[in-house]
């Protein structure tokens, strides 16, 4: 079992951009990729954004189908505001059309 | 002071200690689903965010010395304002109603109070994003009665509403630079930091 600890990987305890997302996503898809159990632990995380989760959880939904049976999340304890950011991440990667109605709409804000 | 526009993919962020950002770039860097690439036009504003996190997270000790700037994001309480309820009214709700079937509905009744609606899901969620990024923002009073909104809302016309006008009063005070898509905010005394074509385009003549 390989752990992953969020902050060490993205060097603060703000996981707040995108960007920090898909540094988890590469890091933890390799190991998944390998067949290898993953704990990706929340630990030591003051702030996580709907982005961060995500490019991270959201995209390795999206990108492997066995996911659940070899990621484990810890350090949600107690974070019901993470887990449901957490929960809505795997919801949208399984929803690409709700995603896209989220993309268009912003990109409308633009124009 | 002339108009001053700057691309804001030319920029180098650590220049200035303070960003107001519009927003629709608040929005867009908040809420990009973060898979995949963003739209070209939302592009620039989300590095440029990233970017001002990343120099607020720099620890080298070296690097710290070479940097003039840990720029800060200010937000006002109109900004925050704005921010929710464009979100919840232009992004939450078109993406619940699939957007098409929006047209013709009631933001209240239709969405906000409809209790099988996604509304306190989206707003939890969108505010709890907002808080993420509060070490790297800075509250401020927006100065009202010192704006002498009076004189400015006489000076309101079809291309610039109340709320540029009042953050152009704002920051043209603070001598904050306003990071914005909005091709209307053309300010005169406040610089404006953009990739928008016909901002960017405006400078030149």
């Amino acid at each position: 079992m390989k752990e992953v600890k969020i902050s060490d990987l993205i060097g603060t305890p703000n996981a707040i951009l995108h960007k920090f997302g898909l540094q988890v996503f590469e890091t933890v898809s390799q190991h998944i990729s390998q067949n290898e159990q993953v704990t990706l632990s929340f630990e030591g995380l003051r702030n996580i954004t709907s982005g961060f989760c995500n490019a991270s959880i959201g995209n390795l939904y999206s990108n492997f189908k066995e996911i659940a049976h070899q990621l484990k999340l810890v350090g949600l304890e107690n974070k019901p505001i993470w887990k449901e950011k957490v929960q809505d991440a795997i919801d949208l990667a399984t929803n690409p059309q709700k995603v896209k109605n989220q993309n268009e709409a912003i990109s409308e804000l633009f124009t | 002071m002339a108009f001053q526009t700057l691309d804001i993919n030319e920029l180098d962020p650590q220049i200035e200690p303070l960003y107001f950002c519009d927003a629709n770039v608040w929005i867009a860097a908040l809420k990009f689903y973060g898979i995949g690439d963003p739209a070209k036009e939302e592009k620039p504003y989300i590095d440029f965010v990233e970017a001002v996190v990343n120099l607020n997270e720099l620890k080298d000790p070296e690097a710290l010395k070479r940097i003039k700037n840990k720029p800060k994001f200010v937000i006002t309480s109109m900004l925050l304002s704005e921010i929710i309820n464009a979100f919840m009214r232009k992004v939450a709700m078109k993406t619940y109603f699939a957007d098409k079937f929006t047209k013709g509905l009631d933001f209240k009744s239709a969405y906000r109070d409809n209790p099988v609606s996604d509304y306190n899901k989206q707003l939890n969620n969108l505010v709890t994003d907002i808080i993420a990024f509060k070490d790297y923002t800075i509250l401020m009073d927006d100065n009202f009665c010192s704006l002498s909104p009076f004189e400015f809302i006489a000076e309101l016309d079809s291309k610039m509403d109340f709320n540029d006008r009042y953050y152009f009063e704002f920051l043209k005070s603070k001598n904050i630079p306003f990071v914005t898509h909005d091709k209307d905010c053309h300010f005169d005394g406040v610089k404006v930091i953009t990739s928008q074509v016909k901002l960017l385009h405006k400078r030149k003549y």
